[in-house]
């Protein structure tokens, strides 16, 4: 591998406006093409400390490995998830803790994303900012099904429930429901971000564009700038980001046409009756039903007692 | 509804009490209080606009009295049944100190005279206030189906955005769908100085602008228009350079030797 440096991204982390510990960890190995955003999961230091195993053990992994990036991804998420598992087996207070995370490895024009949670990776092109990932979450999931568009996401009440982690329980490197992988050229007008959920929870796709096309040839300024703009909305997460620019990549201006609208309705027909009292009638008949039953019932008593 | 001219008429009964149904729909629940939108940007046909321009600022301050008083009636203690036990009951605020109500013209030319559409925002920053917060772990398997959310937001969204036609294609990106809502789309790969509606992910055997979409907003029929180095062809058959051909309701679209297009208007 050359040491000269063939990318040259920028990064930035933030504990964020309210919390005091930060339970990310980034990392970019400009020389290597190795691009990470890891965000931790668990009470106390437990987070931030398979954060940082995390990152410990990959690192070490990716760099002794010589087989096709997919594997290598995949080996490396795999003994970090193992070595997160073991060590909270030893220690109560790491009891359960995991971490999520986006991994990128950049191999000449060929891009690897591996991928576990619910951080991103996406990718900007002419523009337009596109998801590679997808949430392995429940909300995640609606929203990549359309059923919940991202503001909706940003709102929903579960969107921090994730159900792939790495770290809370034992895994095999090609189990299918683990590390998600995505191979795919890389043209050199493309840009990536790898991003936690710290800014994707507070910023909409169209906002971090927006950032992103304020670039001026400083790849470490855009990463600041985007946990800035995260950290004035006043997120209550750690946000952490890896912005990496193809060599010809350029941003477009923005279109003036586009405004963001939010909560839209539109006037339409009131509602009928049955569809807004429907229910309170339907209760209504059956307390009549049940009450002429019971008035029955007890006839039925009170004449059998007068027969005896 | 004596009147029958009126039908088309906006009044200000409608005003109000759509922007009521809209604060409520708005609402973004949380543990121990709703928070209710306070910002309304209210969308109105350009006759209606110029006719009631004059008197906004007392239609907005009727409106301010109308929603301060739905949220103390939504405060105020709910009924009891007795032996029923209830639900704490939860705080309705709205997070500025005071309504913000704006009327506007609509520049989308979707809103019909006499209709109105209303916009609103739980505070009065660019964006609602979304507050991230820690990423929990589920205990067990992701079951989608147990999450619900109201089927409304979603059905006025669809409404707000006509949609004409969809274009599935796969590139170098994976599979992609995109909605058609206007009226000229420009296709290709993009660049910074040839912005395209619809950029495609991909080499640069495609043009930078390949194609060209324009939709005759009076009879609805599309139109296609090679721009490329390369060629376009549409269903077999190969595109002259910029000449203007009428699309079928359905077309498959081949750009360059690269991708295909799956073209399909919307009635």
């Amino acid at each position: 591998m050359s040491t000269a440096a063939r990318w040259h991204s920028g990064v930035s982390t933030d504990a964020g406006p309210t919390r005091t510990n930060n339970e990310d960890r980034v990392y970019a190995d400009d020389a290597n093409g190795i691009f990470l955003v890891i965000d931790g999961l668990g009470g106390h230091a437990a987070g931030e400390k398979a954060a940082e195993v995390a990152l410990g053990v990959i690192n070490r992994e990716l760099g002794e490995e010589t087989a096709d990036p997919e594997r290598r991804a995949r080996r490396a998420i795999t003994a970090a998830n193992n070595e997160i598992f073991r060590l909270a087996e030893q220690q109560p207070e790491w009891r359960g803790m995991a971490c999520v995370l986006t991994l990128v490895l950049l191999n000449g024009d060929r891009l690897t994303a591996a991928h576990v949670g619910d951080s991103r990776l996406y990718l900007l092109w002419s523009g337009t900012l596109r998801k590679l990932t997808s949430d392995h979450s429940p909300v995640g999931e609606l929203e990549d099904l359309g059923q919940l568009t991202e503001t909706e996401a940003m709102q929903h009440p579960r969107r921090h429930e994730v159900f792939r982690d790495v770290g809370s329980r034992l895994r095999e490197p090609d189990e299918p429901d683990f590390v998600e992988i995505r191979s795919l050229p890389f043209h050199p007008a493309a840009a990536l971000l790898l991003c936690t959920d710290g800014l994707t929870d507070v910023l909409t796709a169209t906002e971090i564009g927006e950032v992103i096309n304020a670039y001026d040839g400083d790849p470490a300024s855009v990463a600041a700038s985007l946990v800035k703009a995260a950290n004035e909305r006043g997120g209550f997460d750690n946000v952490s980001v890896v912005f990496v620019p193809g060599p010809d990549f350029a941003p477009v201006p923005r279109d003036g046409a586009a405004h963001a609208r939010h909560a839209i309705t539109r006037m339409r027909p009131p509602k009928p009756w049955w569809r807004t009292h429907g229910s309170q009638i339907v209760w209504l008949l059956v307390g009549v039903v049940l009450g002429m039953m019971l008035w029955w019932v007890v006839e039925l008593v009170r004449g059998a007692g007068r027969l005896c | 509804m004596g009147d029958t001219p009126a039908q088309l008429r906006l009044s200000g009964q409608v005003i109000i009490s759509e922007l009521l149904r809209n604060m409520e729909l708005g609402a973004f629940e949380m543990a121990y209080s709703v928070l209710l939108p306070c910002v309304f940007d209210v969308y109105l046909h350009p006759g209606d606009h110029s006719r009631l321009a004059g008197v906004f600022d007392l239609i907005a301050e009727d409106a301010k009295r109308a929603l301060a008083a739905q949220v103390a009636r939504l405060n105020a203690s709910p009924r009891r049944i007795p032996g029923l036990k209830r639900r704490q009951a939860k705080d309705y605020r709205i997070a500025a100190k005071d309504w913000v109500v704006r009327f506007l013209v609509d520049p989308e030319g979707s809103v019909p005279p006499g209709d109105i559409e209303i916009h609103s925002e739980l505070s009065e920053s660019v964006s609602p206030g979304f507050q991230g917060t820690k990423t929990t772990l589920m205990e067990r398997e992701p079951s989608v189906t147990a999450v619900h959310t109201t089927g409304t937001r979603v059905d006025t969204r669809k409404l707000a955005e006509p949609t004409f036609a969809e274009i599935r294609y796969e590139d170098d990106s994976g599979p992609q769908v995109y909605l058609v809502n206007q009226n000229q789309i420009r296709i290709g790969r993009g660049a910074a100085d040839e912005p395209v509606e619809l950029a495609l992910y991909t080499n640069d055997e495609v043009s930078r602008e390949h194609l060209h979409l324009r939709r005759d907003a009076a009879t609805g029929q599309f139109y296609l228009t090679d721009r490329s180095t390369n060629g376009t062809w549409v269903d077999g058959s190969r595109l002259r350079r910029d000449v203007e051909h009428a699309l079928p309701e359905r077309a498959e679209i081949r750009v360059g030797d690269v991708l295909t297009l799956l073209f399909q208007a919307r009635r």
